[in-house]
């Protein structure tokens, strides 16, 4: 397949070969004008790649292990403040929409419910703000 | 250069359908082609065409030349272009008496121009055409068409491709390079690259349409061309699969042509001096909304997708009526000015662009001394795709 | 009534850097985008390129982003984009190369238009009351390329089939005894086919024209894995029915 971007000589117009766009990863994220399909798109990247950074995180954290039991437990009393009680609210966050729209996803990607996908995208945000509600409220009660 | 190198060449300004018709021809003849157009293909007036191949039957009772040309045409373009039209015929519809008084004309005159038709009843229109006014008395069906005019440059223009012309869009012509009386090229401005540069060929040939008198006025020659628009509004939704035409002699609005999921109604007509940028009067968008509406009635309720005007050139003297112009082309072999060289070709359709083309590079060919047989009527074109991949 | 609205035109041309020129323009609400940008054309700068045709959104030549959004501007009128002393940020399409101004290469557009083998003409639906009949019509999709431009696929895997000729492989299997060709089922079913959509409609929601690619390519999805599941259950192979 020819790629879309290709700077060899235009057939359409010859002697002409065209600018080639910039590597364009920020237009993942250029969803301002664009629709809710996006938007859901826009949530799994950024939602996915936050899990990404936490899974590395938490495989440091847990390296900490192997330098005995006081550096795990000085780790654990840290944790315990607010702040990052409320890291974690974020992680659920991503945990919860990332699941929820990977669900989503998943449906409309074998051809399931595809009319739907925008109402899909709705109901599942409204289910994923109470879900993450619940989870505040259980972590700050801790 | 190459062994591919061909003793004869031309530049052929315009790539319109004309144009693009022209430089297909010339190629398939042997000529080295350069095709030059100011804008993108069919930007001018071809791509804003109301999209109708004509049975002739428009022209058949006032201009039987033109009607002749058009249904000779008609049936050539479904040979050579078979993939790219919608060809489902079209209708003459009377709903009034006048309309039928027309009738017989029209029969009269499908019968002299050689264009197959049938007589409908008004019932018999409106069971193939359930949108079709109640109105509607008597209908002749006649072998109309629905194409694009774009995609049919591009299919001319492929082929041309194909068989070795060079296509430059974005090109304009800014002046015509002479030698004494004989013009041996063109200097162009490269809009693309925004470069200046001359181009040399045996023979120019100008399909500018309407802007074939300012090219001809380079070399100071006076080519008498009409710019004509009309006014043609797109509306959502496809009420009819012929085109539907009102039985009566040509008038504002009174087609109606189906393609895609649109119906295209036009036309108006006037006359303006600058066919670059042309103002849409108001009143010609609710003129044909209201005489398209006669023939069918659900389009008042339908929704307008665009509105758009076209610039027609006809051939004729300023202070004609442009309704009473024919609609026929005409070629103009510059040797009779006095000048060298130059051919220029005007007016008609896009619906008889294969033919103007034939007659123009007859001639060119004439005056070089070439005796090559036309082809193009029975060489079936690529497909437009190929226009952006070969 | 005439407004005065202010148009950013992004310029480029071979061996300059790009650069965007403002221009203002008065012009009747009811008019189109396009008419703007050919109204500037004709009255300010000659060199300014842009390709535009049929003027009625069926030849699909004059697709362009405005205001960062994929439009038709044949078919958009001033007043549904702007209000009087607004201002239109004018782009060529996204994702393809742009040759000069706002003029793009549709050729590799067209590569992957060539390699599905869309009929540009098939079958139209009988009108309502009207008997069953043959007759044809042009095909919903005028290859304007929007779809690629708003994909956000594309943007990042040049490679990728994209909406418009996954959309057109649907159309052909599922119009009576279509079928697609080794080389079309290659690009379809490949790395770079239809498994690489990531589902944000983007291509639907700014089709002109009704295709909805991203419902036909979710469909196209639907059909390959019933078909791969019946395989797997020895209930009927795949590729037999490719090979067909």
């Amino acid at each position: 397949m020819p790629p879309v971007d290709s700077t060899s000589e235009s057939k359409a117009y010859p002697g002409q070969s065209g600018r080639l766009p910039r590597r364009q990863v920020w237009r993942w994220f250029a969803f301002a004008k664009r629709s809710l399909g996006t938007w859901g798109f826009v949530l799994n990247r950024v939602a996915g790649l936050g899990l990404v950074v936490y899974l590395m995180l938490h495989l440091v954290v847990l390296s900490l292990l192997t330098r005995g039991p006081d550096g795990y437990n000085a780790f654990v009393a840290l944790a315990h403040n607010p702040i990052f009680l409320l890291l974690d609210v974020v992680l659920i966050a991503g945990i919860i929409g990332h699941g929820l729209n990977g669900l989503r996803v998943a449906l409309i990607g074998s051809g399931i419910l595809v009319r739907w996908q925008h109402q899909m995208l709705i109901v599942l945000g409204v289910l994923g703000v109470v879900l993450l509600a619940i989870a505040a409220f259980l972590v700050f009660r801790i | 250069m190459t062994s591919t190198q061909k003793s004869h060449s031309a530049i052929v300004i315009g790539g319109g359908s004309t144009g693009a018709a022209v430089a297909h021809d010339l190629a398939l003849r042997g000529f080295e082609v350069t095709l030059v157009e100011r804008g993108e293909i069919a930007s001018g007036t071809t791509g804003r065409n109301h999209c109708l191949l004509h049975s002739g039957g428009r022209y058949c009772v006032n201009d039987r030349e033109a009607g002749i040309e058009c249904i000779e045409e008609n049936m050539i373009l479904r040979r050579i272009m078979p993939d790219c039209m919608e060809l489902n015929g079209g209708l003459f519809a009377a709903f009034d008496d006048a309309d039928m008084d027309y009738l017989p004309l029209l029969i009269e005159g499908c019968q002299a121009c050689e264009i197959p038709y049938k007589k409908l009843t008004g019932e018999e229109a409106r069971r193939l055409e359930p949108y079709l006014s109640p109105q509607a008395k008597a209908a002749l069906w006649v072998p109309d068409g629905v194409f694009e005019p774009m995609r049919m440059c591009m299919a001319f223009l492929a082929t041309a491709k194909a068989n070795g012309a060079k296509v430059y869009p974005f090109t304009q012509v800014e002046e015509l390079l002479m030698e004494g009386t004989q013009v041996t090229g063109v200097r162009v401005w490269n809009r693309i690259a925004n470069r200046r540069y001359n181009l040399h060929a045996q023979i120019v040939i100008s399909a500018g349409g309407p802007w074939a008198e300012e090219i001809a006025a380079m070399a100071g020659i006076d080519v008498p061309v009409i710019v004509a628009p009309g006014v043609m509004v797109s509306m959502t939704g496809r009420y009819s699969q012929h085109v539907i035409n009102r039985c009566n002699k040509a008038d504002d609005g009174d087609i109606i042509v189906p393609q895609r999921e649109t119906s295209i109604i036009g036309t108006s007509s006037w006359t303006v001096d600058d066919p670059d940028y042309i103002d849409i009067p108001e009143d010609h968008v609710a003129l044909m909304l209201d005489r398209g509406s006669q023939m069918i009635p659900a389009l008042k309720q339908a929704s307008s997708r665009g509105v758009f005007t076209v610039a027609r050139p006809l051939i004729g003297r300023e202070g004609e009526d442009e309704r009473e112009v024919s609609r026929t082309f005409e070629c103009f072999d510059h040797d009779e000015d006095g000048i060298g060289g130059f051919v220029t070709i005007s007016g008609g359709k896009t619906t008889t662009a294969r033919a103007m083309a034939e007659k123009t590079v007859d001639i060119a060919c004439r005056k070089i001394g070439l005796d090559v047989p036309c082809r193009t009527h029975e060489t079936v074109l690529l497909s437009y795709r190929a226009f952006y991949t070969i | 009534m005439m407004w005065t609205i202010t148009l950013k035109i992004a310029r480029y041309k071979p061996g300059e850097p790009a650069r965007t020129d403002t221009f203002q323009v008065s012009i009747d609400p009811e008019r189109t985008v396009l008419d703007s940008i050919e109204k500037i054309w004709a009255e300010q700068d000659r060199s300014l390129v842009f390709r535009h045709a049929c003027h009625h959104a069926s030849c699909g030549s004059c697709a362009m982003v405005v205001n960062g959004v994929e439009i038709l501007p044949c078919i958009k009128l001033i007043k549904d984009v702007t209000k009087p002393g607004g201002t239109l940020i004018i782009e060529p399409l996204h994702n393809f190369p742009v040759i000069s101004d706002l003029v793009v290469d549709m050729g590799p557009f067209f590569e992957r238009m060539q390699i599905v083998k869309m009929p540009i003409v098939g079958p139209a639906d009988p009108l309502p009351n009207q008997e069953p009949n043959e007759y044809n019509r042009f095909d919903d999709c005028i290859e304007c390329g929007m779809c690629l431009s708003a994909c956000p696929v594309v943007a990042t895997d040049s490679k990728y089939l994209g909406p418009a000729a996954l959309a057109a492989a649907y159309q052909i299997l599922s119009s009576g005894d279509g079928n697609l060709s080794a080389q079309a089922w290659e690009a379809v079913d490949g790395e770079h086919g239809l498994w690489r959509c990531h589902v944000a409609f983007e291509c639907s929601a700014v089709c002109p024209s009704n295709v909805d690619p991203a419902g036909k390519i979710m469909a196209l999805r639907r059909r390959m894995t019933v078909e791969r599941i019946r395989h797997l259950l020895g209930l009927g192979s795949s590729k037999k029915k490719r090979e067909k």
